[in-house]
């Protein structure tokens, strides 16, 4: 036996890639009001916590420091980075205000990109057809058994983000997803 | 292959180039591809493909699908066994292998068939009224030995079934000409539309006999857009819009295993239309189930589409004019028809088929012949006594008029009415979210079920009205078809062995609801669930107590339609995939140090860390005395964790607990129990606070996200006036603690700072510090009464803390320890295990909180409850401690603690139980009634008939003063 974060870390079948992202950090931003606080916000990062149920994209993949936005409640929006700069930068921003409060979850929550033309297909069997978002959107719900965010990342890419104590469990039902497809490919 | 193929062009679904070879009861037989297992027996001449379920009567094959109550057959490849397969709806695949059930030693001479002899014993209810002397047990074993269908194997199922989740605009059930009507029309206006098609190919009918309007239809779904689901049943339609259907695919090849074969359709559709269809009513007359007997319909269909002949000479029973396109069509393939025996008066009949006999008025009194039909003898209705008229013929068929498929639109919670004319029930308007089209809506003429389809379709696309339907077209049938007066046994469901006398005695004992009927004769609860029986036997309950069927009702109509596999319910959940499985983030570092992995509330954690040669109960003995004679180290990150910021956190808390949270200086921590509104106890842990507005809230391992889920729901719905923000943070902190007199001395190795040592960090406080770089969260509380440091590390460091933690503690005698010791652990100290020491009736003060509860001045939750008398009742029980009267015997954990041997009143009962290896002795806790003030007490303790004299003592054996926490 090896340490979940120690596990392989891609999966190919039925045309669909599924593959951990290694850097994801994931921080949570709550607030009781996102006006409230959305200036500091937008002053720290550049980006304000986005419309319900939307995921926003700031900087070009590459660049410095992407990072993104995704909505999760009326009281919490996820910030997502390839590095804890944008983390640091906005818990800097936010200072000592009484109006939001920012939670590093990385570690906690692992993100897994699903690619392909077919990976609507591996979601439908995850989970409900009503979770799964589009392209620029974010969605909560349950998928193989368990609680996982979903972003629709690019087009034909999703990424997957699940408490670090079910990631193994979800790995295991996409390994079965794929050999499902390429068995039915077979066919 | 036998003389029962017909020649072409008859055999429109199957492929004459590619017989396939199977095994019937261990007799090779050939039918060709697109056969089904049914057709394939009869074009092979069996006639004998089952028994019945009660009376073991011999059966052939009645329908042609979903309807079948006799040819049901177990599939058999290996160790893989398929039981109670509808021979009907089967397709036979090359090497497919069947077995008659319910029969033995074999379907032809089975010894089953004695109680034939005994059926006057067996009538409705009968294991109600019989086999009670001198004792029922005398004829269980033999009784039960003989119930059921078909076997299922004991070896795990290695094929793989998934399921699959989709949005529709329009799901249609049926792909008839009136599903794919709709369907056309719908997708065709713009809506995103899912056709399922239980059957191989669309089409239904008007498809095997190769119809044009069929093919136009499918050619213009395939333009549209339609997703077409063949193979494909909808067996259920839910809340919400949810419907839910079971494809079959490839079926499996024998000899090989781990193939995809089900695959379960979760379909939330905004509009769904029912098109499946009617099933065909069966005559009523002695004889009835005769192998020989089958649906009209099923023998045109056999004849048509898979080319086989179930006969030679046809005898047509008739209660509707579609007997007379039968012998029409079966005529045309060659197979002679005797008479169309028509129950109904001339003046009701409505067709005719050219140069065949045609008996109206007239019914079957009599089939000739045992395991099949050689002919029967038919009689005027009004005239049941007289000689009668003997036809030989080797098929009967049965064309009682039809019962629309109204099954999903009842599941829907769509009502039914009764039509009179056409003897059938019909919706009554259409169900919330589901719309019936063609016969399963009351539509039996062609033309108006393709264009009312095709306006239901396109105005569920368009958000218009949906008309209703046209019905009619059936023209008029009979309510019941038997001839009163008739003697001899008449079946009504055939695969429960239910007759009309049966209905007659249930009425005769007064029951009048159909549901009672339905359990009392069971009839309708066979894996047929009475599709060609129920009807009937509503109008024969109605008959017995002066009602009209629509006074009678229907019973309730529920998922499934069809059987369905319990592996596609189950889908992936199988294997580690059969809950969600919580794992260590070092589960490997464990491992490597000889864990003993269990589940502890899905959390797969270390027991123990057993020895070579050492039990796990020898290893938590070895455990805890290490932990209290030097150190142990613990994996403690499946411990709830929770952040609570905002400006009103405390205050927040406050009401959530029944300790009080506002009066912690930050730095400090509190143990605290969590209640429900009832006052009894959910959850506990230790509340610390980190800043003035900011807490850190550790749970029971099982309960945080109840706890968290809890958390939210009273703050959004109770209290949304409080800034408080509530943030599970598991998932993000490993956890070590280090616990025993060497606790610090370990941690001290590792380069901790000297300020988090005891003499400066006090027990039950918190303080930040760092860790290799990393930032660590310590907290100074103990569940084993020894000095102890929970130590909170980013997830990701946990492992490489336990490493550095370990390499301190192996030296000073240290050990890892798993949940085992822990548990005997913080019994020698008496501290509370919610949900062991606890149940749905505990509350505080019977676990010695009552002090507390009366020094809180603020509110919480459950407060109110804990005021009410019963709440305060001095006999409640209290949680003590128990130790045996002879200082050795270990007290087992639920025994009861009374005065007397059980059955007897029960004064409490033991809650946890284990052997201290620091006191060399048993050490227990219990709820005991009034326990607190019954100390020094001996009482009791009953077990699987030994009693076991335990003495009452307070709960803490080791250090109650706490003397050890602080080092």
């Amino acid at each position: 036996m090896v340490d979940a974060h120690d596990t392989a870390e891609r999966w190919i079948g039925g045309g669909v890639t599924a593959e951990r992202d290694r850097t994801i950090q994931v921080a949570s931003l709550r607030y009781f009001d996102a006006a409230q606080c959305a200036a500091r916000i937008a002053s720290a990062l550049g980006g304000a916590p986005p419309a319900a149920g939307r995921l926003e994209r700031h900087g070009l993949p590459g660049s410095a420091e992407p990072f993104a936005m995704l909505w999760r409640s009326p009281s919490e929006t996820w910030v997502l980075a390839g590095s804890p700069a944008p983390i640091d930068a906005l818990r800097r921003g936010l200072g000592t205000t009484e109006a939001a409060w920012l939670v590093d979850l990385s570690g906690g929550v692992l993100g897994i990109h699903l690619a392909g033309t077919r990976a609507l297909a591996v979601l439908r069997r995850l989970g409900s057809s009503l979770s799964i978002p589009r392209l620029g959107e974010a969605r909560t719900g349950r998928f193989a058994d368990v609680t996982v965010t979903v972003a629709g990342w690019h087009a034909d890419e999703y990424l997957l983000l699940v408490e670090r104590v079910f990631y193994e469990h979800l790995v295991d039902w996409i390994r079965e997803t794929l050999a499902d497809l390429r068995l039915e490919d077979d066919r | 292959m036998s003389g029962f193929r017909l020649p072409e062009p008859h055999g429109t679904r199957i492929d004459r180039t590619r017989p396939i070879p199977f095994l019937f009861n261990g007799k090779v037989l050939a039918g060709f591809r697109g056969d089904t297992l049914a057709s394939a027996l009869l074009a092979n001449g069996v006639r004998l493909v089952g028994r019945s379920y009660k009376l073991h009567r011999a059966r052939g094959v009645f329908g042609c699908g979903f309807e079948e109550p006799n040819a049901i057959v177990d599939l058999v490849d290996g160790e893989r066994r398929t039981p109670d397969v509808r021979a009907t709806t089967l397709e036979l695949t090359e090497g497919l292998a069947a077995q008659s059930v319910n029969c033995w030693p074999s379907v032809g001479l089975d010894f089953g068939a004695v109680l034939g002899a005994f059926a006057p014993f067996l009538p409705a209810g009968f294991y109600y009224k019989t086999f009670m002397w001198p004792d029922w047990h005398w004829f269980e074993p033999a009784i039960r030995w003989m119930a059921g269908l078909g076997r299922t194997s004991l070896a795990p199922d290695r094929d793989r079934y998934e399921e699959i989740c989709v949005d529709a605009d329009v799901a249609v059930v049926g792909g008839g000409i009136a599903g794919l009507s709709a369907a056309v029309a719908a997708a065709e206006a713009g809506a995103a539309t899912t056709l399922l098609c239980a059957a191989p190919a669309a089409g239904g009918a008007l498809g095997w006999r190769g119809d044009a309007t069929v093919r136009a239809l499918l050619a213009k779904a395939g333009r549209a857009g339609v997703t077409l689901l063949t193979r494909t049943v909808a067996f259920g339609v839910y809340d919400h819009g949810l419907l839910c259907a079971t494809e079959s695919l490839a079926a499996a090849t024998p000899g090989t295993h781990g193939a995809l074969r089900e695959r379960l359709w979760k379909i939330r559709a905004r509009s769904i239309v029912s098109a499946q269809g009617a099933f065909e009513r069966p005559m009523l007359f002695p004889g009835n189930d005769r192998p020989g007997v089958m649906l009209a319909g099923a023998a045109e269909k056999y004849a048509h589409a898979h080319a086989t002949a179930c006969g030679r000479r046809a005898v047509i029973a008739a209660n509707a004019d579609s007997a007379y396109a039968v012998a029409r069509s079966l005529r045309a393939a060659g197979i002679e028809i005797v008479a169309v025996v028509d129950r109904r008066p001339p003046e009701s009949i409505g067709a005719h088929a050219e140069g065949v006999r045609c008996l109206a008025h007239h019914g079957i009194r009599q089939v000739i012949g045992g395991r099949g039909v050689r002919g029967c003898v038919v009689v005027d209705a009004d005239a049941p006594g007289d000689r009668g008229e003997r036809l030989d013929c080797d098929l009967i068929l049965s064309a009682g008029g039809f019962a629309p498929a109204v099954h999903l639109h009842s599941q829907a919670k769509g009502r039914l009415r009764w039509l009179e004319d056409a003897a059938m029930f019909v919706p009554d308007g259409a169900a919330p979210g589901l719309h019936s089209v063609g016969a399963c809506a009351g539509v039996f003429a062609r033309s108006a079920a393709l264009e009312h389809a095709a306006e239901v379709g396109r105005s569920l696309a368009l958000g218009f009205t949906v008309p209703p339907p046209p019905v009619g077209g059936a023209g008029r049938s009979l309510a019941s078809s038997r001839i009163p007066g008739v003697r001899g046994k008449i079946f009504l469901d055939l695969q429960n062995d239910v007759t009309v006398s049966d209905v007659s005695l249930a009425a005769a004992e007064n029951y009048r609801s159909v549901e009672h009927l339905k359990r009392y004769t069971t009839t309708g609860m066979a894996t047929d669930q009475g599709k060609t029986s129920n009807v009937n036997a509503l109008v024969l309950m109605g008959e017995a107590t002066q009602r009209a069927p629509a006074e009678v009702g229907t019973t309730t109509f529920r998922p499934p339609f069809a059987p369905v596999s319990f592996g596609a319910l189950v889908g992936r959940r199988v294997g580690n995939r059969y809950r969600p499985l919580k794992r260590l983030p070092a589960a490997g570092w464990h491992a490597e140090h000889g864990a003993l992995f269990e589940l502890f509330g899905n959390w797969s954690r270390p027991a123990g860390y057993p020895r070579a040669d050492e039990s796990l109960e020898s290893a938590a003995q070895r455990e805890a005395e290490t932990v209290r004679g030097a150190v142990g180290v613990f994996d403690g990150s499946p411990l709830g964790k929770i952040e609570i910021w905002g400006a009103d956190a405390a205050e927040f808390l406050d009401l959530m607990y029944v300790g009080t949270m506002s009066s912690l200086a930050p730095g400090q921590a509190r143990y605290g129990l969590l209640l429900n509104e009832h006052g009894v106890i959910v959850d506990d842990g230790v509340v610390a606070r980190l800043g003035t507005g900011h807490f850190w809230v550790n749970t029971t391992s099982a309960g945080v996200e109840r706890t968290a889920a809890a958390f939210e729901e009273w703050l959004q719905c109770e209290y949304p006036n409080l800034r408080a923000l509530v943030t599970p943070v598991t998932s993000r902190w490993g956890n070590v603690t280090v616990s025993g007199p060497k606790a610090w001395a370990t941690l001290a190795t590792i380069g901790l700072d000297r300020r988090f040592a005891p003499e400066t960090m006090q027990h039950m406080t918190i303080a930040d510090g760092e860790f290799d770089g990393s930032p660590v969260r310590i907290l100074r509380a103990s569940f084993t009464g020894e000095l102890s440091y929970e130590i909170n590390v980013p997830v990701e460091r946990t492992r490489d803390l336990l490493e550095r933690v370990w390499a301190a503690a192996a030296p000073l005698g240290g050990c890892p320890y798993g949940i085992e010791a822990l548990e005997i652990l913080r019994t020698e100290k008496g501290y509370l295990h919610v949900g062991v020491d606890t149940d749905g009736t505990t509350l505080p003060g019977d676990v010695g909180f009552a002090r507390g509860l009366e020094r809180k001045r603020a509110n919480f939750v459950g407060r109110r409850s804990l005021l009410r008398p019963a709440a305060r009742n001095p006999g409640r029980s209290r949680l003590v401690g128990l130790k045996p009267a002879d200082g050795r015997t270990r007290l087992p954990v639920g025994a009861q603690i009374a005065n007397a041997p059980p059955p007897t009143a029960t004064e409490g009962h033991v809650t946890s139980s284990h052997w201290s290896p620091t006191l060399r002795a048993p050490v227990a806790l219990a709820m005991l009634a009034r326990g607190a003030e019954r100390l020094g007490e001996t009482v009791g303790v009953h077990h699987l008939g030994q009693r076991i004299d335990a003495i009452v003592v307070a709960t803490s054996w080791i250090d109650p003063e706490g003397k050890r926490l602080h080092g």
